[in-house]
């Protein structure tokens, strides 16, 4: 879901930069203003954490592997602002690091991944998680992955760089599974961690 | 340890090397702005010139150019499918992808260049010294510090599980690499609360922490 440097046209990489800066601006502001010190550790080793999760690719089926994107994950344990900052964090690294992205589609990737996934995926989660944890967890994970890859396929087709109908398919479907597989390892991390130390699914949500 | 594998070549000694970072980081921004804006025909005319000059800096910056080109090429599983998409459904396919290609394999050339020749601590700095948020900054550091250590946790966690349990197998093996992710979470949680102590102990006012 990581959109390279050429990939997107100027108006596609204008828009989704201001989307992305008018969430990341004010929740910047309002954490730098009510962060306790004691956070930054955790948010650091929790991007570490989320950076890491991604580099395990799960066996599936037919020989073919996965990873997840962590996004929707990190922000349950962390709260949506902590969730947004940490994503977007990774996505900067990646991309100056291993290349997985790009810097002027920056803005495009960063709405993708962090925006939608890990803020989105917050509220989605917050609807069902009084009654229904471990379901809301799934649903949450699920739809962020369905949705983010809806909007980098329309990113992509609006940009010209493929055709409607079948880039639109193809992304589509391969996001279904992928969308499955984070929600099924979203809900056994939980699970795992809420039998060996609930005091974490605790922690300030900020 | 994959510790090397990053930024492994920003150490040598160059006249590349020995730019200021921000001069670099701009360059590359600025490349990969007229990459993007440029309208196809310009970029096939562009294309040569600039492939010229990115190999001239890296033949003067001493870099290994296996070591780029490999890095480089890690963007082909991405291009590969969009040509293949373009190519079967639209018009004019193969030329639009050419320009897709060209353009993108020239950014990432770049991005991976500016990486091989600059310390990632310095990227670092000059990103603060533009007045980049220091709670990102922070968190940078820290995945770029910690990354590695929790690597190694996960790489000897699996090495386990293979060794005691043999030849697990889908769908087993989903239950087991997402257990695994949970007690690396807690194990990042608990590494936290010491690195914190540890920074407390040595001064930490919770403000800055980048010298």
């Amino acid at each position: 879901m990581h959109i390279p440097d050429g990939f997107l046209s100027l108006p596609v990489i204008i828009s989704t930069s201001a989307v992305s800066a008018s969430f990341l601006y004010p929740s910047i502001r309002k954490l730098d203003k009510e962060i306790r010190p004691e956070r930054i550790p955790l948010m650091g080793l929790s991007a570490a954490f989320v950076f890491t999760a991604q580099l395990l690719s799960f066996p599936v089926f037919g020989g073919t592997s996965v990873h997840i994107t962590g996004a929707v994950l990190i922000s349950i344990l962390l709260g949506p602002l902590s969730g947004l900052v940490i994503t977007t964090s990774a996505v900067l690294l990646q991309a100056f690091l291993f290349q997985h992205g790009g810097i002027v589609t920056l803005g495009a990737n960063i709405m993708n991944i962090a925006v939608v996934q890990a803020v989105l995926g917050y509220y989605i989660f917050r609807i069902f998680s009084n009654k229904f944890y471990i379901q809301g967890a799934f649903i949450a994970a699920f739809s962020a992955v369905f949705i983010a890859a809806a909007i980098c396929a329309i990113e992509l087709i609006v940009s010209g760089t493929i055709p409607f109908k079948s880039g639109m398919i193809a992304m589509l479907t391969s996001h279904l599974f992928a969308g499955i597989g984070e929600g099924f390892v979203t809900v056994l991390i939980l699970s795992m961690i809420k039998k060996l130390k609930p005091g974490l699914l605790e922690l300030k949500k900020i | 340890m994959r510790h090397s594998f990053w930024d492994h070549f920003s150490g040598l000694e160059s006249p590349i090397h020995k730019l200021s970072p921000g001069i670099k980081i701009l360059f590359v921004i600025l490349l990969v702005i007229i990459l993007t804006m440029l309208p196809g025909y310009y970029v096939s005319y562009l294309s040569i010139p600039l492939l010229l000059m990115l190999i001239t800096i890296l033949i003067i910056s001493g870099v290994p150019v296996k070591h780029v080109m490999k890095r480089t090429l890690v963007i082909l599983p991405l291009i590969l499918p969009v040509i293949l998409l373009n190519s079967i459904f639209m018009e004019s396919g193969l030329n639009h992808s050419l320009t897709l290609s060209v353009r993108s394999f020239l950014s990432i050339f770049s991005l991976v260049l500016l990486v091989s020749v600059t310390k990632f601590s310095d990227i670092m700095k000059t990103l603060s010294k533009w007045h980049f948020p220091r709670i990102m900054i922070m968190i940078l550091t820290f995945m770029y510090r910690y990354f590695f250590l929790l690597t190694g946790e996960m790489e000897k966690m699996i090495r386990a599980v293979k060794l005691r349990s043999g030849n697990t197998r889908w769908p087993e093996i989903f239950k087991i690499y997402s257990q695994i992710l949970a007690i690396l979470f807690i194990k990042s949680y608990e590494r936290a609360e010491r690195v914190y102590n540890a920074m407390l102990m040595r001064g930490y006012d919770g403000n800055g922490g980048l010298q």
